[in-house]
């Protein structure tokens, strides 16, 4: 590669000089509000105890998927090892650090199992011949340590890559890059299955009598863009405060917003996929599950996730400056993350109101807290360790990284 | 004609492709291009065994608009595919299909998305060739001696004499300022 711009070795910063962002007030900002949104969600739990666990679940699932996304993102990452990528790789990280709280906010869905699934209500469970013919699946103690497994797994291998990277930093070891390349080898295989049973058990069995043999990749697309539009509202706040100045340019930005558009486009193909063969193969045990979600003010829902989830994004996102702009690949990201969690709650709440879409302050107040602990997290994250992988032999090479 | 024994060079209606000239690194390419672009040519080119980072800057090249062709072409395959299906299946020979409405937009879609990508994929390969004038058997630049070095370890910057500006002495002698090497005209 040859270096065109005389300035350029100047701006590009020193590795060993890098260090962590210092700032800890959005770390007390976001608990503060995770406190305060869980007090008035714990006090909706006793007064609505069926809302709260549907909101709850939502919530859960909405800041599960962020997670599990990014975890997702950082293996592939690992696994292609394409240069560029090394400098949102730590940021990465940091998203996926929350994935470790995740046994410990399953409790509040686990003690509400009753509430959300028909298969948990033991009257129902021994009357319905469906439910009883699939209750060596779904029962309560499996359903809690089949979750479990698959929450303790991400757990481990969001700290096992995160481990590898912070050793990395401080001995500059280059064989760890083969070990967190193996490690995402096995860890992408596991991911997929897991993330896929954990749609099916968690979102797909609140109506134990549909099935879509394709939920479980809808979940994956779903969750791909979702946290990629969070990587991108991370990394373009973090850029605005400074604190990746000569590190991500726009040009990683624009890499970045390419990846977007890709997965816009591969979520819609999926939700299309599973619409178009449920639609045209009209079972009336399929057809059940759209009919609900386009009837009512649903259907409203269901028109404004293809235009909110797909068609705005892909437009906007289509010409080139406008993934080179911060300003309209930050609108992108919020629109995204927005309608990742509308189309979540599309996922699940018919279930509970199955005339009409309506809205609660439970639903509001669940969020706010679950995403703000995980913002929480993401933030104190960031501040510990350099915002970029110092350790990495590649980091040179991906901070001049431009687009032909 | 018959004055084929006469040196190209000094017939009169002779016709210039351009001058051409050879530089030994990238870096050197780059400042001529640069030089080039700042006395006002337009119609000149860079040629190189591998692609070099910033030309683009340097020759001032604007970008393509190849995108909105493609993108003409697929909204044309969009709306055809859309057109094609309903005028068969709602208006022309009607038949109820596993009791779906005549116009059913869910089935078209496939075919839809199918035929936006066709004619997105044709528009981008061939108007990328169209307007690089490919395919081409043979291109004047071969008749200097050294331009198959292009391939190997050697820089060309070669200027069209159709650019208003091109002038034979002139041309020649800004390209020989720029630092090039083995600066001649080229028969067209």
């Amino acid at each position: 590669m040859i270096d065109t711009s005389p300035n350029r070795a100047n701006s590009t910063p020193d590795p060993a000089s890098i260090t962590a962002p210092k700032a800890s007030v959005f770390v007390w900002v976001f608990l503060a509000s995770a406190v305060v949104a869980g007090g008035i969600s714990a006090a909706g739990w006793s007064v609505e105890p069926r809302r709260f666990a549907f909101s709850y679940v939502i919530a859960l699932t909405f800041v599960i998927s962020m997670g599990v996304g990014s975890l997702a993102w950082l293996m592939i990452l690992h696994v292609a090892g394409a240069v560029w990528s090394q400098v949102v790789r730590r940021l990465l990280e940091n998203l996926t650090r929350p994935l470790a709280w995740n046994l410990l906010l399953f409790i509040p869905l686990a003690m509400n199992l009753s509430r959300l699934y028909v298969w948990a209500d033991s009257s129902q469970r021994t009357t319905d011949p469906e439910l009883m013919r699939k209750a060596i699946w779904l029962n309560p103690p499996l359903f809690d340590a089949r979750s479990a497994f698959y929450l303790a797994a991400w757990s481990i291998l969001a700290g096992l890559l995160c481990r590898g990277s912070t050793r990395q930093d401080t001995t500059g070891n280059h064989e760890l890059i083969g070990r967190m390349r193996r490690t995402s080898m096995w860890g992408l295989i596991l991911l997929g299955l897991t993330t896929s049973f954990f749609s099916f058990d968690w979102i797909m069995s609140l109506d134990p009598h549909w099935s879509s043999t394709i939920f479980g990749v809808y979940f994956w697309a779903g969750s791909l863009v979702g946290s990629l539009a969070a990587l991108i509202l991370l990394t373009l706040g973090l850029r605005a405060s400074g604190k990746l100045d000569g590190l991500v340019t726009i040009e990683h930005m624009h890499e970045l917003g390419k990846l977007l558009i890709g997965f816009v486009i591969f979520w819609a193909y999926i939700a299309f996929c599973q619409y178009l063969l449920i639609w045209y193969a009209n079972f009336p045990e399929e057809t059940r599950w759209y009919v609900i979600r386009r009837s009512g003010n649903w259907n409203e829902l269901s028109w404004s996730l293809l235009f909110g989830h797909f068609v705005t994004p892909f437009f906007l996102l289509l010409p080139r400056a406008n993934k080179r702009d911060p300003f309209w690949l930050g609108f992108i990201a919020i629109l995204i993350i927005v309608f990742h969690y509308a189309d979540l709650y599309w996922l699940v709440m018919p279930t509970l109101n199955t005339e009409s879409f309506k809205p609660h302050w439970l639903d509001l107040s669940v969020a706010a807290s679950l995403i703000s602990f995980y913002c929480a997290i993401v933030a104190h994250a960031c501040r510990t360790r350099p915002p970029v992988p110092i350790g990495d032999s590649r980091l040179t090479e991906a901070l001049a990284f431009e687009n032909p | 004609m018959s004055r084929r024994d006469e040196p190209v060079f000094h017939r009169d209606e002779f016709e210039l492709f351009g001058a051409v000239a050879r530089f030994d690194d990238p870096g050197a390419l780059l400042k001529a291009a640069e030089g080039v672009r700042k006395a006002g040519y337009e119609r000149f080119d860079a040629h190189s065994p591998f692609p070099i980072h910033g030309i683009d800057e340097a020759m001032g090249m604007r970008r393509s608009r190849l995108p909105w062709v493609v993108l003409i072409a697929g909204a044309t395959g969009c709306v055809s595919g859309y057109l094609l299906q309903w005028y068969t299946s709602a208006i022309d020979y009607r038949l109820i299909i596993a009791g779906k409405p005549y116009n059913s937009i869910e089935a078209w879609a496939p075919v839809c998305f199918e035929l936006t990508i066709l004619l997105s994929a044709f528009a981008a390969v061939f108007g990328m060739l169209a307007w690089n004038g490919l395919p081409r058997l043979y291109h004047p630049l071969v008749r200097h001696e050294s331009f198959t070095r292009v391939t190997n370890d050697s820089f060309f910057l070669s200027v069209e004499a159709a650019d208003p500006r091109f002038d034979r002495v002139g041309t020649v002698e800004l390209l020989m300022s720029l630092g090039g090497r083995e600066v001649a005209l080229v028969e067209g």
